[in-house]
C-alpha cells in the first residue's frame, strides 16, 4: 500500500514553519511602513524652521497599500499552499471516515443480501445472505482498495504540485530576501535620521532644562538598540526564508522519491529559523514604539 | 509543467543603494566623530541628502519587486487551484462509497417492505 506518513509528517511540519515565515514577513512591512513614517515626522519636526513649512505635508509610504497588498496576497498563497499539501498528505481523519464508510457500506450489503436473497434466488440460486465474515471482507476491501486509490492520487497530486510550485517558491523566497534587504537599508535611514535629528535637537538647545536633556539623550540610546534588533529581525527574517526555499526543494525531491533524508535536515534548519525568527518578533518592541 | 522561474536581473547585479548605503553610514560615523556643532550640522545635512536618494531607490526597487509579486500570485493561485480539485475528487470518493452504502440501505428498506 502507498503510505504518506513519513509525508504527512513532513508537510505537517512546512506548513507550520511557512505560516511563521508568513506572518513575519507580513509584520515586517507593517513595522517597515510605520517606521519610515516616524522618520518623516522626525524630519518634519527637524525642519520646522525651514520656509514653506506645514503640518499639512503628506507623508509619503515606502509601500503604498496596493503594493502592500500585492505581497499579502502572495504570501497569504503560499500560506494556503503549504495548508493544502498538509492536508492532501494527511491520512489519519481521511483513513477514519474511509473505514466508516467502508463499514457501513458492508454492512448494508449485509442486509441487502438478507432481505433479498429468498426474492433472488429463484433468479439467482447461488445468492444466499453474506455472513459477518464475509462483510467484514467486503468491508476491508472496500477500506484497502479505497486508501490505494486516495493515498496514491495524494502521493502523485503532492508530487505534482510540489514539481510545479518549485520554481514559484524559488523566485518568491529570492523576492521576499531582496525586499528584507531593501528594508534593512531603508531601516538604517529611518532609524538613523531621527536619530541624529534628536542629537541635533539636543546639541543646538544647550541650555534645555537638564531633566528634559537627559531624557532626551535617553532616546537615542533607545533608539539606537531598536535599530539593531530591528535589523537582526530582518536578517533572521533572511535566513528564514533561504531555509524555506531549500525545504520545498527537499519536500518537492522526497515526494518524487528522492533523497527523504536531505528533507528532515533540511525541515530542521526551517523550523530553528522560524522559531528563533518568532521569537525576535515577540520579544522585541515594535521598532516605531 | 513547471512554470520558468521569475526572476529580476536587477537582484543579481550589484545595487547601487548598497554603494549609497555605505556613503551613508560613512557620514553618520563622520558625524559622530565631529566635534562640534557646525561640523555635525553640515555632515547631518549631507547624510539627510543622501537618505533622500537611497528612499527614492528604495521605493522604486520595491515597486519594481511588486511586478513580480503580482506574476507569482498568478502561478501560486493556479497551483492552489489544482490541489483544491484535487482535494475535492479524493473527498468525493469517501463520499461515493458512502452514497453508495445509503443506497444500497434504501434498496434494502424497500425490499423489506414486499416480503
Amino acid at each position: 500500500m502507498v503510505t504518506l506518513s513519513p509525508l504527512a509528517k513532513s508537510t505537517a511540519t512546512f506548513s507550520t514553519a511557512t505560516a511563521t515565515v508568513v506572518t513575519n514577513s507580513e509584520q515586517a512591512y507593517t513595522t517597515a511602513n510605520q517606521l519610515h513614517h516616524d522618520e518623516q515626522v522626525a524630519a518634519a519636526i527637524g525642519s520646522y524652521d525651514t520656509p514653506g513649512w506645514s503640518p499639512y505635508t503628506a507623508t509619503t509610504p515606502l509601500l503604498t497599500p496596493d503594493q502592500v497588498a500585492a505581497r499579502t496576497k502572495v504570501l497569504e498563497g503560499l500560506k494556503a499552499y503549504a495548508d493544502a499539501l498538509a492536508a492532501l498528505a494527511e491520512t489519519k481523519n481521511r483513513n477514519t471516515a474511509l473505514n466508516t464508510a467502508a463499514s457501513a457500506a458492508g454492512v448494508n450489503l449485509q442486509s441487502l443480501t438478507a432481505a433479498g436473497a429468498p426474492k433472488l434466488t429463484s433468479v439467482f440460486p447461488s445468492i444466499s445472505a453474506l455472513s459477518e465474515t464475509e462483510t467484514a471482507g467486503i468491508s476491508t476491501a472496500i477500506d484497502g482498495l479505497a486508501k490505494v486509490l486516495l493515498n496514491t492520487r495524494a502521493q502523485r497530486g503532492i508530487a505534482k504540485a510540489t514539481t510545479d510550485m518549485d520554481p514559484s517558491v524559488q523566485a518568491l523566497c529570492k523576492l521576499i530576501d531582496s525586499d528584507a534587504r531593501i528594508l534593512r537599508r531603508q531601516a538604517d535611514v529611518d532609524y538613523q535620521g531621527p536619530i541624529t535629528n534628536e542629537n541635533q535637537f539636543i546639541q543646538n538647545n544647550r541650555s534645555i532644562d537638564p531633566a528634559l536633556r537627559r531624557a532626551e539623550i535617553g532616546k537615542l540610546i533607545t533608539l539606537a538598540a531598536q535599530q539593531k534588533a530591528n535589523d537582526a529581525m530582518l536578517a533572521q527574517l533572511q535566513q528564514a526564508v533561504l531555509a524555506l526555499g531549500k525545504a520545498h526543494t527537499a519536500l518537492m525531491n522526497a515526494a518524487n522519491g528522492k533523497d527523504p533524508e536531505a528533507l528532515k535536515e533540511r525541515l530542521d534548519d526551517l523550523v530553528k529559523f522560524g522559531t528563533d525568527l518568532g521569537a525576535y518578533y515577540a520579544s522585541v518592541p515594535a521598532a516605531a514604539e | 509543467m513547471a512554470a520558468p522561474p521569475i526572476v529580476n536581473p536587477a537582484l543579481d547585479n550589484p545595487d547601487p543603494g548598497d554603494a549609497y548605503q555605505a556613503l551613508y553610514d560613512t557620514l553618520g560615523d563622520a558625524y559622530w566623530q565631529a566635534s562640534d556643532i557646525t561640523g555635525k550640522d553640515t555632515i547631518h545635512g549631507l547624510q539627510e541628502e543622501i537618505g533622500k536618494i537611497i528612499d527614492a531607490i528604495d521605493q522604486q526597487q520595491l515597486k519594481d519587486n511588486t511586478d513580480l509579486f503580482i506574476k507569482i500570485g498568478a502561478q501560486v493561485q493556479a497551483t492552489n487551484s489544482a490541489l483544491k480539485d484535487l482535494q475535492t475528487s479524493i473527498n468525493s470518493i469517501t463520499k461515493n462509497i458512502t452514497t453508495a452504502g445509503k443506497v444500497i440501505s434504501a434498496i434494502t428498506t424497500v425490499l423489506s417492505l414486499f416480503p
